[in-house]
Order: C-alpha cells, then sequence, then structure tokens
C-alpha cells in the first residue's frame, strides 16, 4: 500500500539535516536520495564505456558492498535467516525492490532469492539479458559473509527482460 | 526554520525527521513492494558509502579512466534535470534555485552559486557536503565526478551549448568544500 513518507516509518528513521543538505539513516549513515534515471545513467554509462566488463565489474561492487553489510549482523550474531530478513526490509524501504528467500540450504550452500521490483531492473529496461549484476554480487556478497564460504549468484530471470520478477540463484 | 544568531555565533537547526520536511507530502512510500515515488518517477535512497565503493571500485578495475562513467552520468542526470525545470516554466535563475533546493533536501551537499554568468557561458559553484565526496577510503584527489557532470549537464541547457566542468577544490583532498568551475571550450 502506497503511503505518504509523513505515515510511513521511513520518514521518521531518515534526519534531514537542511543547512548541511545532509540525511541520515537511522541518525549515522549519510544517504542521498537519487532518481532511478540518474542511478541507470550511472549503470548506462558503465556498460557504455566497458562493454561486457562492467557486468563483472558491477557483479564485484554488489559482492564486497554485501559483505560490508552482512558484517554487522555477523556482529550482532544474527541467524541468516534475520540477517535476510532485516536487510530485505531496510532495502525496501529504500526502494530497491521487495526479495524474499524462497530456499535457503545451509548445508549445501545454496539458495533462491526472488525479487519484485528491481530498482535496477526497472532502471534498465526492457533488455535482452538479465541486468541487474550489481544485485546479484550483492546477494552473493551477504550470503559468502553469513556462510564464511564464497558463493556465487545467478540471475535466471529478470523483471527487464519481461520475466514478471527477477530469480537469483546461490550457489558454491 | 531559519537559523538565528545570537552573540554573533550561527545556531544550527536541528536535525529533523524527513517526514516533517517539504518531502514528507512529496515522497510515497510503498513498503510492501520496495518502491518510493516522488512526483510520479521512481526514487532510491543509496548511501555515501555505497556511492563511494561504486567509484572506488570502478577506477580500481578501469583506472582513471572510469571516472569518465560518471562525468558522463552526470552531464545525463543535470542535462535531463534541466530540461525538466525550465519546461515546467521556471526561469534559468529560479530552476537554479529549485535544484538547489531540491538537491539539499535530497542529501546533496549544498550549493553556493558564487558566480553565474549565462551570457560568458561560465559559473562558479561551492559545495558543501557533497554526497559525492563522502565515504571515500583514500583521500587525497578530487571525487566529485558525478556532480562535476551534473553541472556541466545542467548549465549547457541553459547556455545552449556543450560545456565543461573541472573541481578545482574537493572535500576528499582536504580543502574545506568542493568547488566547480563551468566553462565554455570555445
Amino acid at each position: 500500500m502506497k503511503v505518504k513518507l509523513r505515515e510511513s516509518p521511513l520518514g521518521s528513521r531518515v534526519l534531514a539535516v537542511q543547512e548541511e543538505g545532509t540525511l541520515l539513516f537511522d541518525g549515522r549513515v549519510p544517504v542521498a536520495i537519487f532518481g532511478i534515471s540518474t542511478f541507470a545513467s550511472i549503470l548506462q554509462a558503465t556498460y557504455q564505456i566497458h562493454g561486457e566488463a562492467a557486468s563483472t565489474s558491477l557483479y564485484m561492487f554488489g559482492f564486497e558492498m554485501g559483505k560490508s553489510f552482512a558484517k554487522q549482523f555477523v556482529e550482532e550474531n544474527y541467524s541468516v535467516e534475520e540477517a535476510l530478513s532485516v536487510l530485505s526490509d531496510i532495502d525496501a524501504m529504500a526502494g530497491w525492490g521487495r526479495y524474499r528467500v524462497v530456499e535457503l540450504d545451509h548445508e549445501n550452500k545454496r539458495a533462491v532469492i526472488v525479487m519484485r521490483n528491481s530498482f535496477i531492473a526497472d532502471a534498465l529496461k526492457p533488455s535482452e539479458k538479465p541486468v541487474c549484476d550489481l544485485l546479484r554480487g550483492y546477494f552473493a556478497g551477504i550470503l559468502s559473509f553469513l556462510w564464511k564460504i564464497d558463493v556465487r549468484c545467478e540471475e535466471i530471470k529478470c523483471l527487464a527482460r519481461g520475466d514478471g520478477e527477477c530469480r537469483f540463484e546461490i550457489h558454491p | 526554520m531559519p537559523s538565528e544568531r545570537r552573540w554573533g555565533m550561527p545556531v544550527r537547526d536541528p536535525p529533523v525527521k524527513l517526514a516533517e520536511t517539504a518531502s514528507g507530502d512529496l515522497i510515497y512510500v510503498d513498503q510492501e513492494e520496495g518502491i518510493l515515488e516522488a512526483r510520479g518517477r521512481r526514487i532510491i535512497l543509496l548511501s555515501a558509502i555505497t556511492l563511494a565503493s561504486l567509484a572506488e571500485g570502478a577506477v580500481n578495475i578501469f583506472g582513471e579512466a572510469a571516472k569518465s562513467i560518471f562525468y558522463i552520468a552526470g552531464i545525463r542526470a543535470g542535462t535531463a534535470y534541466m530540461r525538466l525545470l525550465l519546461k515546467e516554466g521556471r526561469t534559468p535563475h529560479e530552476a537554479l534555485e529549485e535544484m538547489k533546493r531540491a538537491d539539499a533536501l535530497s542529501g546533496w551537499g549544498v550549493y553556493e552559486y558564487i558566480s553565474v554568468d549565462l551570457e560568458k557561458k561560465e559559473a562558479i559553484i561551492r559545495v558543501r557536503n557533497s554526497i559525492n565526496a563522502r565515504g571515500f577510503s583514500k583521500k587525497g584527489s578530487q571525487v566529485c565526478d558525478f556532480l562535476r557532470g551534473y553541472f556541466a549537464g545542467a548549465f549547457s541547457v541553459l547556455c545552449k551549448e556543450d560545456l565543461n566542468c573541472e573541481e578545482e577544490k574537493c572535500i576528499n583532498k582536504g580543502d574545506p568544500y568542493c568547488e566547480f568551475h563551468v566553462y565554455s571550450f570555445k
């Protein structure tokens, strides 16, 4: 359900220091608001200049970002399920889309994550191939850190390609 | 709430919840779907560290040439935004003031137009708290390539000519603020 920011928990979690032009999430993390078209222009310029290599590099940026995001949950002794649930809520709050874990196999280090409204797919659609390289790396980075073993992630379905949602498969 | 001055010392405005600013009625949130919108356009929140990681990661992999990624992306963003502001009926002066107001409210930092001469196609913009310069692990160089492109794009629309922009000061190299110089190639 769509509500005004004024009525949403996000509106209270982000503090604005107006004379400084800064926003702080939970009073400490500097954040900024971007149109997805702006973010798309960064990704498009990356692909335009570096071609296919951009896909790998975006995956790697996502991987490092996922590891750093997961770190705090390990420090605070969250279970993998709890960490993924909290991250899903925070990322949804940030407008990144809504994901849920549909399979999680700790023993074999495999997982399936399904995402609605990926902001990357929305920004880069239409596309003939999956485009959420940053998110692919992000999920791999989170689970690699939580499982303490490097895993990879593939995007099997993508909203940008016309699939109803994005589907990420994570495996060793 | 405007700042007051007491005994010559500035009193800082306290932080307020974003919900209590103009954004409170402008931004819509769909928590279940993970969607934020403002004026019918989808928006996202990104942390300064995420932005810096993208920029630093690109430079690590592609070298200094990666800086052009953010410059080009900035040009596209600045061009599109300035065109929109003018299309909505603003004068160039009003458009620049709206850009300053809206970007500060978006957490991009505070712009001060030190000099703007649209006839000479030249401008100097000072930015405090550039979101582009925060979160970098490596200090010592100018890093606001996105904002550099953004100002180049915005002023190119105003001057109806492709302009260049250099970042002459940057908080990432120890300056007290970032400063951008927009100028004509001609």
